[in-house]
């Protein structure tokens, strides 16, 4: 050897390759984990849910497309697991790993909470500086998302509950759809009882049982129930907006009658499966996939879930319907659960600005198209719910679906899942105290929202006196 | 080839150097991955920390707000209920099994190794059969409850079977079934312990006329008592950290009516869930102390009926 690779290495020399290998480390790790480059080129982390129907949209166009139009963007996906999205977050966001977009009522306890604990960026000047259109949402939706004037989301997808039916299992029994007009009076739950029963068959059969309906605690929210009996006040007032309570008000004659029925209905009226066939339904598919139930009250995403049975040749046409009076007047008697897209708060301007783009991207009327399209969510934007209808114009006529669909939104009101702070906690109480009630026969409603009243009230009590000083 | 012989003093000073050096990355895990956090949770059960923020010293107050919590207490019961019923009934079902796998029958390393079988199976997919096994429809075991004494049963006594994972009063016989579903490993130790006790003292014992519960009794169950308390300790410190199956079945809400809500379970719905580390790292601490007074309480209790052949005196 000769030339600069036969002299003995010097110790300034080994000085200069430690510094070169350190700088290079430097670089390759800001490349790797920092999120920028020597190019200047921004690397977006966008936190979405493992979800084989949203994710090849995610995947497949935004991504793509987004990264075509902004040249200076790449976007990392990160899919989790939706139970496990709440922990990764924090984890993420304590390490001060890169974490721009994300949707915060996926996982753990939602809007609220998050918003509380200051991880939400004040989208209000992004909004004002790139005039973004507010006036295409549906009404009402961004208010969902906003606190004290500062707007922390922009809605994606939106839903209410409905009553599901199984149109194949109706015509096979002739009885009548149920109606499509939310302000119908004729349909009360002593007629969805009524419809139920002829469309049950072989009560209890493991292998032949038939139901008429199943219905359940929609998500779990402890208002929804007593909504349906006119109960508006589980919540105090302004619950919702400041995402604190002193207490929840359950054992008035509304909130014990909603409750009884929803357990009269498998014990006492026997049209709705068990709790125990329930689950085993569940490892099935679902209640309504399993095509063995009739009608169910719940959620909008059975929408998406039970899609594929409209073009499956061995699946089934589905309806949707308002959800019956519990009592006359009951007019809110919709959950409505709506998705934002929320930002990191505390980025740097630039991280900022592309995160920005990213969630205007992700909103834009060409966007929420195709994401509608390809994955059968309902839209957060009004021109393209006639569109949205058509997808299911095989089972249902556009202008009945636009009635039942849209009257959720004016006679609903926004899940407490989404603005409850620590609403998780107040979950695993309503759990507890549901799962026995629901399955034991003799169990009374009275007795049991006694005990979920007080638990919850003091819950309530100490998170306030936990966070709202913090929040100060 | 000359041997150098060190001073006594420097001999050692190198021995013990040696002794660090080859010890070192155990005891840099162990600093590390064991003692550092152990430290560090305690630190932190005195302080209020989310995750995000940084942590804020608060004295006690995690530990008042856990002594003041039913649901704490609630978890505590459950868990010092399923090891009351599930370690004892584990010993008592392995132990059982291990002396008939210990017979002298054909087919025994088939019979072994399918009753060691199950406890190859992970926890997670052992409790999803369960959950089937145990559905108060659909299940097998309510099925034939059903059949013998429901009310269609072939003595309609009108039984229809429990709701097991639905009914507060069954959940925890529901997850003491799943227990004793892994009870391969303590069988496999009982059945060494067993091949390891001389027969010598089975042919004395029978000679001076000992039958069979006789032998049992004053020859194997002192020669294995060491074993049976190793796996008492070790079934106590496994049942009060019982997890995996609780997830599983109700995915960290301890339902029905917290009858389910294990210790380590709440322990992680209150630091991954409720991001309250630091009441978390008191459970955690609390759950230290309560297994070391447990551990300390049965080698106590254990000196007058555990006989070890290396000492003198012990019996049983």
């Amino acid at each position: 050897m000769n030339g600069v690779w036969s002299r003995r290495m010097t110790r300034r020399d080994a000085l200069k390759a430690m510094a070169l290998g350190a700088a290079a480390l430097a670089y390759s790790a800001c490349g790797a984990g920092g999120g920028g480059s020597a190019s200047g080129k921004i690397r977006l982390v966008w936190m979405v849910r493992n979800d084989p129907v949203e994710n090849p949209w995610e995947r497949d166009v935004v991504i793509p497309q987004f990264e075509k139009r902004n040249p200076n963007i790449s976007i990392e996906l990160l899919s989790i697991n939706q139970d496990d999205i709440a922990v990764k977050r924090q984890a993420m966001l304590a390490a001060k790993e890169p974490l721009h977009v994300w949707s915060p009522n996926w996982g753990g306890d939602g809007f609220g909470s998050d918003r509380v604990r200051g991880l939400l960026q004040n989208l209000s000047p992004l909004m004002r500086r790139s005039h973004f259109d507010t006036g295409r949402f549906i009404p009402g939706l961004l208010d969902i998302y906003s606190a004290n004037g500062n707007q922390y989301g922009i809605p994606q997808l939106t839903v209410g509950s409905y009553t599901i039916y199984n149109k194949k299992l109706f015509d096979e029994s002739g009885v009548d759809y149920p109606p499509t007009d939310w302000d119908d009076e004729s349909w009360t739950w002593e007629k969805f009882i009524e419809t139920a029963r002829k469309l049950t068959k072989n009560y209890g059969s493991v292998d032949k049982g038939q139901y008429g309906a199943t219905v359940s605690v929609i998500d779990n929210d402890l208002e929804s129930p007593p909504r349906i009996w006119g109960q508006n006040d589980v919540w105090p007032k302004d619950a919702f907006k400041t995402g604190f309570a002193t207490h929840v008000t359950c054992t008035d004659e509304r909130s014990v009658a909603s409750y009884q029925a929803f357990h009269d209905i498998v014990f006492k009226e026997k049209v709705a499966p068990s709790p125990a066939i329930v689950s085993a339904l569940a490892n099935l598919g679902g209640t309504m996939p399993s095509g063995k139930v009739a009608m169910e009250i719940q959620g909008g995403w059975d929408l998406w879930v039970l899609k594929g049975q409209i073009s499956d040749p061995n699946g089934f046409c589905i309806g949707i319907a308002p959800i019956p009076f519990g009592a006359p007047g009951a007019k809110l008697r919709s959950v409505t659960f709506t998705d934002p897209w929320s930002i990191t708060n505390g980025l740097s301007e630039r991280y900022l600005d592309a995160s920005w783009k990213l969630v205007e991207f992700l909103v834009s009327p060409e966007q929420a198209r195709i994401y509608m399209e390809k994955t059968g969510t309902p839209p957060a934007q009004k021109e393209l719910l006639p569109d949205y209808y058509k997808i299911f114009e095989k089972c249902m006529k556009p202008e009945d679906m636009k009635t039942t669909f849209e009257g959720a939104f004016t006679h609903g009101r926004e899940s407490s899942n989404h603005l409850i702070v620590k609403w998780d906690e107040l979950n695993q109480i309503w759990s507890n105290n549901f799962d026995p009630f629901f399955s034991g026969a003799s169990s009374r409603a009275a007795d049991m929202l006694q005990t979920v009243e007080f638990q919850t009230s003091n819950k309530l009590q100490e998170i306030r006196a936990e966070w709202k000083p913090a929040q100060a | 080839m000359a041997v150098r012989i060190l001073p006594k003093g420097r001999l050692s000073r190198r021995e013990a150097l040696w002794f660090w050096l080859f010890i070192s990355p155990w005891v840099f895990g162990y600093v590390v991955f064991t003692l550092g956090p152990t430290l560090g949770a305690l630190y932190l059960s005195f302080t209020h920390y989310d995750v995000i923020n940084p942590p804020r010293w608060v004295g006690l107050q995690n530990y008042g707000i856990l002594f003041h919590d039913f649901v704490f207490w609630q978890s505590l019961k459950v868990s010092a209920i399923y090891t009351a019923l599930s370690v004892p009934l584990g010993i008592v079902f392995s132990l059982f099994i291990a002396i008939l796998l210990n017979q002298k029958v054909p087919f025994l390393g088939v019979f072994r190794t399918l009753f060691f079988l199950p406890s190859v199976i992970p926890f997670v997919a052992a409790t999803l059969l369960f959950i089937w096994i145990l559905n108060p429809a659909f299940g097998i075991i309510d099925f034939f409850i059903r059949a013998f004494v429901g009310p269609n049963g072939l003595i309609p006594l009108g039984i229809d079977g429990p709701q097991w994972f639905q009914d507060p009063f069954w959940v925890i016989p529901a997850f003491t079934l799943i227990s004793l579903w892994g009870f391969g490993s303590s069988m496999l130790i009982y059945l060494s312990a067993l091949q390891g006790v001389p027969t010598a003292l089975y042919e004395a014992a029978t000679i001076d006329g000992a039958g069979y519960w006789k032998r049992f009794w004053h020859v194997t169950l002192p020669m294995i008592s060491p074993v049976l308390l190793f796996t008492f300790i070790t079934g106590i410190i496994g049942s009060f950290q019982t997890f995996t199956q609780a997830w599983v079945v109700n995915g960290g809400t301890g339902s029905p009516a917290y009858a389910s809500m294990f210790y380590v379970l709440y322990l992680f719905v209150n630091a991954f869930r409720n991001f309250a580390i630091g009441t978390a790292a008191a459970q955690a601490w609390i759950l230290f102390i309560v297994i070391l007074v447990l551990t300390i309480l049965a080698l106590w209790v254990s000196r007058r009926y555990v006989y070890y052949e290396s000492e003198e005196g012990g019996a049983f």
